[in-house]
């Protein structure tokens, strides 16, 4: 029984470090439904990308990444772009700590 | 023009706007209508909403684009829920909306398409799919259907407004398919409306402002500011993101005014009757209001979008 209970904990903690990155993308100007649907559309189309949150008032488009993708600043500056936005800056969350916080 | 020159001409553009605005373009009018109900709150039951977008009537029920629940949900005029329709795969985010020969037009952003329903919610098939050239869409956010069956289409990221015929075929296009600040272009079209005289009038958001067209669609007139050239503000008649155009009785028109948080209502050439609205969560006040109907009796029935709910307006009577 303890070495069953053992093996849960042990794969509950490979699923929590199995979670991938987390971006944090400052973009300005999403009041607008139209606009972060689609950028959200954009980034849904990236391979690898597994989850588009908004937070509208502190600006901020929250992408979560499947174990092992790593998306450049160039890449999330290009995606942003071609959805007609500005990227201010981004801030990465690693695998570990974005683990805690997915949905 | 180079860069100097158009910089010149912003700054000149802009200060005879605040001229204007002081000569008189900030007197307040009569809004004309008083707060009746509101329905709807945050959810995924019958009668809640996640980012409801667009509105149409037809007879005596009112259908509501609830675009992250990716369904239409159809209430009564006072705000009881008849039923729903739709699903992921039929809908992606169903955005504004066209009611025309008992069928529903719902402009599908992230399908890329015109999703078409019965009124009471068979599936019918859709129109155009991913793309650049005529007849394909890049995110259709707004759809008007005239009396023999013509699709308009705006298309927010495609910077244009497409005719087709009711087989899908296209037949002309407005705007570049690149963003533009000059008339005839769009700087990301949200939504589009056809008044009695086959004029086409087009929410052209981000220039902050609604373009005419007429019958023949030549260019007619535009406003919004300063001669409507994409200078927002929260003067009367500007706009701060005009997301919604919608055609009433008598072709009056009325405009979500995104980030000012009201209506505003014009005649057809433009010349304000009446606003309301304030910015709030309370009766009476909005979250950034995204859609117009208007009621058979002459109520307004307006999206509230950040507060997913519906309220209805009357006009009052003097």
């Amino acid at each position: 029984m303890k070495i069953l209970l053992f093996c849960l904990v042990l794969l509950a903690g490979s699923q929590a470090l199995a979670a991938g990155t987390q971006y944090q993308l400052r973009v300005d100007g999403l009041a607008c439904p139209f606009c972060s649907y689609g950028i959200e559309k954009k980034l849904m189309q990236t391979p690898g990308v597994e989850n588009v949150k908004f937070d509208l008032e502190q600006g901020l488009v929250i992408v979560s990444v499947a174990q092992g993708i790593h998306l450049s600043e160039e890449q999330l500056d290009a995606l942003i772009k071609d959805a007609g936005f500005s990227l201010r800056g981004v801030r990465e969350i690693p695998a570990a700590r974005a683990g805690g916080d997915r949905p | 023009m180079n860069r100097y020159t158009s910089l010149c001409l912003g700054m000149a553009l802009f200060g005879l706007g605040m001229l204007l605005s002081a000569c008189g373009g900030a007197s307040a009018r009569e809004s004309g209508y008083e707060w009746v109900q509101s329905w709807g709150e945050f959810g995924q039951g019958p009668g809640q909403f996640n980012d409801p977008i667009g509105i149409a009537i037809a007879g005596e029920e009112v259908f509501v684009a609830d675009a992250r629940n990716a369904r239409i949900q159809v209430f009564d005029l006072d705000g009881r829920f008849l039923r729903q329709f739709g699903n992921r795969e039929q809908l992606g985010r169903p955005m504004h909306l066209a009611i025309a020969q008992g069928r529903l037009y719902i402009a599908d952003y992230w399908n890329d398409r015109i999703a078409i329903f019965t009124l009471d919610g068979r599936w019918q098939g859709s129109m155009g799919r991913a793309g650049q050239t005529a007849g394909e869409f890049n995110t259709p956010s707004g759809v008007a259907v005239d009396g023999q069956g013509h699709l308009y289409v705006a298309e927010f990221h495609g910077q244009r407004v497409q005719l087709l015929d009711p087989q899908g075929k296209p037949l002309r296009q407005w705007g570049t398919g690149e963003k533009g600040l000059w008339y005839g272009r769009f700087n990301y079209p949200s939504d589009v409306a056809l008044d009695s005289r086959g004029r086409l009038y087009v929410a052209d958001a981000y220039n902050d402002r609604i373009q005419v067209f007429d019958a023949s669609g030549e260019f007619s007139h535009a406003w919004g500011g300063p001669f409507a050239l994409n200078i927002a503000g929260g003067f009367d008649g500007w706009f701060r993101t005009a997301i919604s155009v919608t055609v009433g009785p008598q072709d009056t028109i009325y405009v979500s005014d995104f980030l000012n948080h009201r209506v505003q209502i014009f005649t057809p050439q433009g010349e304000l009757l009446g606003l309301f609205g304030e910015h709030g969560t309370g009766d009476g006040q909005f979250e950034r209001p995204i859609d117009v109907a208007v009621t058979p009796n002459g109520e307004l029935l307006v999206v509230d979008f950040g507060n997913h709910r519906i309220q209805k307006w009357r006009p009052i009577e003097h």
